[in-house]
Formats: C-alpha cells, structure tokens, sequence
C-alpha cells in the first residue's frame, strides 16, 4: 500500500487529503475513481504535470487544477 | 453579413461593397489575413500608406449565443513586422455584425494630421472631425463619444499610445457596459490606426437586427445544448466564473511556470498575495461597484471578467486578468494587486497592451531603472509614457526596444514580441508557439497548457503546438472565445451545428480545420516575403543556455523539430 496527498485547487473546494492506495494505481483511475475526468484537470505531482498513466509512487504530492487557460 | 466597408483616409471616400463569394465561409482572422495577404505588400512599410487595418466579426457575430462575439483586427504589424491579428471579446463584433458588416477595412494615410471618428449606423457611414479628442486617454475618449452619440454605442479607441505611434499600443473595444477595456492588445495596431488618423469608430446598431438564420430549429437546439454544456461544467460554471483568469496564477506558479523578476525564474514567493483566491476575497470583501463574475460579451454565461474594486469600492480597472498579473505583477517582482490593478489602469487609459509594457518594465528593472518590486517606480514609469518623455517613448515602444537601448540582454520576445505569462521552458509547448507561430510570441496563437503531454519534457511538445495552433486559429475566425472550447471539449459538433444553422451550409470539423490550416499557410507566406525564415523561429538565445531554477529546465526543443509544426500533411 503508498499513502498519497491530493490538494484541491477547484473552484468550489479546497483542501489536502491523504489517500491510500494499492501500489502502481495510475493516475487517471484514481481521478476517475473520485469522479474527476483526468483531460479536465492538470495533476501536479513534485512540481511536474503528469499524464493519466503515471503510476503513482508512496510519497506523491498531488495538486489538482482546472485546466484553464488565462487571458 | 454582406458588407465590405472600405474607408480611404488619404480622399475621405467611403465605399460600402458586397462581400464577395469566397469569403462567405470567412469572418474574423480567417478573413483578416486573408484580405491583408491579398491586398498588402508584406515589404510595406506598416506605418505607411500601403499597410490597411481590416476589423472583421467572428462568423458566428451577432447572436446571443454565450461566447461568440470576438473580434479580430488585422493588418501588417509595427512591432512584429509580420502579419498580424489582435483579438479581443467586448460588444463590436456584435454591434458590427448586426448592421451586416462582415470587414471594415482601412486604407490610405491621411493628408493632414487631424484626428478623426469614423461613426457608422444603419443609416450612414461617415468621417467626423475629431480635433477636441487629441491627446486624449481611451477612457475620457469613451465618455465623450457616449454623451455624443448616445450609451448605447459600440466604441473602437486609441489612446495616446497610438496617436503617437508606439509600438506596443493596441486597440480598446467597448464591452457591454460600454467600458472602452476589451484589448485587441498584440503587435502594435493601435500605431496602425493611429497612423490613419482614426482617434475612434463608433458603431451605432439601434437599428441594427440579428443576422439571418437560415435553419431556426438547428440553431435554437444547438444554442441550449451549448448553454447546458457550460453550466454544466466545473470550469466554465464555477473556477472562471468565481475566479476568473487569475485562477491561472497558482496552476502556472506550481507548473514553474509564472514569469518572474524579468522571466529570471518561473516561480514567485509573493504568488499567494496576487493569485485568484486573493483576487476575489478582495472583490467580495470590498463590494461596492467590485464584481468577480462578470460578462465581456452580451449573452456571455461563463463571465470569466471582473471589476476590481479599492478598499472604498471604486473600480481600480475592470478587468484584471491573468496575464496582466504575471506581467505586470510577478514578472515585475510586484506582489500587490492594488498596484497592479492601477497600472493596468494605466496602460488601458495610454492605450498599452499591458503584456508588452510589463515585460518592458522587467527589462527595465533588470536594466536598473528602477528595482524589482517597485511598485511606486512602476507606476512613475507608466507616468513617463503617458508624458511622453524619452524613457516614455523608450517603454511605450515595448520590451524589445527597452532592451536594446537599455542594454539588457535577457529580452523575452520572439519576432519582437513579448512573451505572455508562461514560462516557456517550464510549458515547452508554449515555447514551440512563442518561437514558430505567425504572430511572434503569443499564447492565444496556440495555447498548450491543456494539452495531454509533461509540460517540462520536449517530447510532443512541436505536436501539441500544432494541435493547438490550429484549434486557436479555428476560435480566432468563427469568433468563439477559448473558454467556450473549455466546456464543449470534444464536442466540436456544437460550433459545427451553430455554424451551419446559421449558414445553411453544412459545415464539418473537417472544414474548420481545413479554413485554420490555409490561414496558418496564408500567413506563413505573406511573413516569408516580409523576410522571415527558420532563424526567426526561435527563442531567445538564454532560454537555451540557462535553467528556469523553478522547473530546473532549459528550453530544449530541437529547431529541426520546429521547423516541421507547419506540415499538416498527415491531417
């Protein structure tokens, strides 16, 4: 089992949460699991952008984003 | 829309032609390059008489469908020297569109140097002197024409910045509180329309009626659907509606990619004190004429805009937007969003485009004119330009030019443009579309934050750019904004459906790519014979050599691999 932390960083919530996980989850079923369709959101781990594929590591930080674009 | 108006400056003729055939399917950047490619030489001189500047709606103008009343002006770019089209949401397409007028084109340099409205109804067209509006800022310039000719008009405005030709001054559409703030920002047009001696057009649609619908049924249909698509979802019904762009600071600063003290680095200690959340405790905190969901478009139910209040509830500017927060604001050192706000009030009142006048602080501050973080410093500078001093001129002529007087070499521009608020080693994709898109740097050219590939990897990153290029330049000419595409997705079926409803001629995905792909091609060739090749297509040199210390990164996208984003072959 990896511990993970998601932080939410959406309109209408806030907050880090800690998620335990069976080890190599992608990331795109573990957004998918929690109701988020992973090409609507930019996951940040460690600083970088990573893909639904990404097989998540014990440890990982996750950010959650909308993925706008500014103007 | 059928009407071509040709204004010549130089005789004061105005000619209202029919639009011909093949430019039916056209409107907005589509139509914009596709005039100036026909009509001007690109070895002209963009302040000369041969350059023309050509305004056209977006195909679907006219309509109260949420978010499809951009605009687009075109002509020959002062600062890039390439072909150019500024957009911009706002209440002109609309207005435009429902007098029939699918271009209004520019042409000529005027005889005299007397400034001039050009008012356009239903009723007439005509050029009116202009003297008593000299030297005037675009907000006093919108009063003056709404107690003139009434609230209810359209205005299109330069401010100082254009009159005296700077290179970095744009062009102000009204939105629809007739605020004189919606910017057709990029490349330097306001020189262009300056330099013809138009001060303003104003557009007077009283009598103006919705644009022909040749399939009712199809359209209401597709037109709820788009409604339900947008309030449906997460993005459009809530972060852009509660926190606006500014929701991008804390998503671009994670990414290392928030333009910071002179594009030094892609992350900002002071990010939190400027990033959406702050913008709209401010706002709601304040109240008073502040609004942190508010509508540049009629119809528009994103309401991605705002009005920015001070502590006593006086707007500061409306809107504040991200790319002026990282410009002006990170990009600067400066961690305030009073300051920042006041001096995107500025560069709105001068007539600036505020991504090239804050870059062009950077570099100035890099330059040791002032320090980074001077706030007080920053809006003494802008004070210069509005005076027109020789620092004024310096910076209102934007960061490339500040840099090689100044001596500073780290200049973050592509073809003389400056880069938006991405850090292009941290967004690589924005970095093939900073270095090979036809507009010199310029994020709304092919805008890839969205696209499926790690942002600080080089791989795919020429692809997504493609993708994202031609996905842009389709929004850029049916007159859609982004944030539309944000809600539909892949469901490109929507804007097919609107547009053929309103047509009466099928159109397919197929054809919107095929009309972004020829523009792109169009374009590329009117820059070739203006005298740009592969070494233009590149990024600053120390974006090479040195790592953004944020995303630990150089930017590292081969030009070989650059050079093939226009082979569309394979689509």
């Amino acid at each position: 089992m990896i511990t993970i932390q998601l932080e939410l960083f959406l309109g209408g919530k806030h907050g880090e949460v800690s998620h335990y996980l069976q080890e190599n989850t992608a990331l795109g079923s573990f957004l998918k699991e929690l109701g988020y369709e992973a090409s609507d959101y930019l996951a940040i781990i460690n600083g970088s952008n990573r893909l639904e594929d990404y097989l998540l590591k014990d440890g990982d930080k996750i950010k959650l984003f909308p993925a706008i674009s500014g103007g | 829309m059928e009407k071509v108006i040709r204004v010549n400056v130089k005789n004061n003729s105005i000619n209202v032609e029919e639009s011909p055939k093949e430019w039916n399917l056209l409107g907005g950047r589509a139509l914009t390059s596709t005039i100036i490619a026909k009509e001007v030489s690109p070895t002209c001189d963009p302040l000369g008489p041969n350059n023309k500047l050509v305004i056209a709606p977006g195909v679907l103008a006219g309509t109260t469908v949420s978010c499809v009343n951009r605009i687009s002006i075109g002509g020959k770019a002062p600062l890039t020297g390439t072909i150019k089209e500024s957009n911009a949401g706002g209440t002109t397409a609309y207005k435009l569109a429902r007098l029939g007028i699918k271009a209004l084109i520019l042409e000529g340099l005027p005889c005299d140097r007397k400034k001039r409205i050009l008012y356009i109804s239903d009723e007439k067209i005509e050029l009116i002197s202009a003297d008593d509006l000299e030297d005037m800022g675009v907000y006093d310039t919108a009063s003056h024409l709404k107690s003139r000719f009434g609230n209810k008009i359209g205005t299109i405005i330069i401010g100082q910045a254009g009159e005296r030709m700077y290179l970095a001054s744009g062009i102000a559409n009204s939105d629809k509180d007739g605020v004189p703030s919606r910017y057709c920002g990029r490349g330097g047009l306001g020189a262009v329309m300056g330099s013809k001696g138009i001060k303003a057009i104003v557009i007077d649609d009283s009598k103006g009626k919705t644009p022909n619908i040749a399939d009712e049924g199809l359209f209401k249909k597709t037109r709820d659907e788009i409604t339900k698509t947008i309030i449906n979802n997460e993005n459009t019904a809530n972060s852009y509606t509660k926190y606006g762009t500014a929701g991008l600071v804390n998503l671009a600063n994670s990414l290392g990619a928030l333009p910071t003290r002179n594009f030094s680095t892609g992350n900002f200690e002071g990010a939190d004190n400027i990033n959406g959340q702050k913008l709209y405790d401010l706002i709601t905190t304040r109240k008073g004429e502040g609004n942190p969901s508010h509508a540049c478009m009629p119809g528009c139910l994103v309401r991605c805009s705002n009005i920015f209040p001070d502590s006593d509830g006086k707007t500061i500017v409306a809107p504040l937007e991200y790319e002026t927060i990282g410009l002006m604001g990170s990009n600067c050192g400066i961690g305030d969003l009073d300051i920042i706000g006041k001096l995107n009030y500025m560069c709105n009142d001068i007539g600036l485009d505020t991504i090239d006048m804050g870059a062009a602080i950077g570099v100035a501050m890099e330059g040791g004119i002032i320090a980074f973080g001077d706030g007080e410093g920053a809006i003494r500078l802008l004070d210069e330009v509005k005076k027109d001093t020789y620092l004024g001129k310096i910076l209102g002529n934007g960061a490339a030019i500040c840099g090689k007087v100044l001596g500073v070499t780290h200049v973050p521009v592509c073809k003389g443009q400056a880069m938006a608020a991405y850090e292009p080693r941290a967004i690589k994709g924005l970095g093939v579309t900073y270095a090979t898109s036809t507009m010199g740097a310029d994020h709304t050219a092919g805008q890839t934050i969205r696209a499926a590939v790690e942002h600080r990897k080089p791989d795919g990153q020429v692809e997504a750019s493609r993708n994202a290029q031609i996905s842009n330049t389709i929004h850029d000419y049916i007159g859609t904004c982004f944030f539309v595409g944000g809600a539909i997705k892949g469901n490109m079926g929507l804007l097919t459906d609107l547009i053929t409803s309103m047509t009466g001629k099928s159109c397919s995905l197929e054809d919107l790519k095929k009309t972004a792909i020829n523009t792109l091609l169009t374009e590329k060739e009117f820059n070739t014979k203006a005298g740009f090749n592969e070494g233009d297509d590149l990024l600053p040199e120390f974006f090479y050599l040195e790592e953004n210390p944020a995303s630990k990164t150089v930017f590292d996208v081969t030009a070989e691999e650059m050079n093939k984003i226009f082979q569309f072959d394979s689509l």
